[in-house]
């Protein structure tokens, strides 16, 4: 799972990414940011460059996710 | 462009099922890969995609690659997001998505409208036919 020390690099450059990244995906590894991506699946490409080490994917700016499913009312 | 069917025999079943398709989850983990075919619904009413989380865990060895607090019907909590390759043989589609782990109460997978963007949907609740198009 991501590290604390990459969701803590996110969260002190997050205006910054903000302003420059925003809706883009990133991803960062070891504490830096490795890119921004235009997808889900360049990001996930990129950060499978590290093998099975942990990497933060995500979309910069996302505001907190909602769901409200039909899953969660389906019988079976 | 490819299609295929995620409908039912009748109106009622596709009521009480929804728009179903098989897929194949991959993990992509060089020490542990899965590779597995999986029931999943497409849920419009879903902004992103879901998976249960045991199986995403014990089962399908996913790799967490974000937190988020998310919202539902009956509150809020912080839940895993995993990321996996997902293929649908007969589109010849295969990307890597991100899914939050939730309990579904049951091995499958929601396809909200974060990976349904890609596709067009052909939804026809009188016959039961839903067609996925790529």
């Amino acid at each position: 799972m991501p590290t604390e020390e990459d969701i803590r690099a996110y969260d002190q450059r997050k205006s910054a990414l903000e302003q420059d990244y925003a809706g883009k995906f990133v991803v960062f590894h070891g504490g830096q940011l490795v890119g921004a991506y235009d997808d889900f699946d360049s990001a996930g490409k990129a950060a499978l460059h590290f093998g099975d080490s942990p990497s933060l994917i995500r979309r910069v700016g996302e505001s907190i996710p909602r769901y409200n499913s039909i899953s969660t009312v389906h019988s079976q | 462009m490819a299609s295929v069917d995620c409908g039912h025999r009748t109106f009622d079943l596709l009521i009480l099922k929804g728009p179903a398709l098989e897929v194949i989850i991959n993990n992509q983990q060089s020490s542990n890969p899965v590779n597995r075919q999986l029931d999943s619904i497409l849920d419009t009413g879903s902004e992103w995609n879901l998976i249960e989380d045991t199986l995403a865990v014990a089962v399908l060895y996913l790799p967490v690659i974000d937190w988020q607090v998310i919202r539902t019907a009956t509150g809020s909590a912080r839940r895993p997001v995993y990321m996996a390759q997902i293929t649908i043989p007969q589109l010849t589609y295969s990307k890597l998505h991100r899914f939050i782990g939730v309990n579904l109460g049951s091995d499958l997978a929601i396809v909200g409208r974060e990976m349904l963007a890609d596709f067009r949907l052909v939804y026809s609740g009188r016959t039961g036919s839903v067609t996925l198009e790529y």
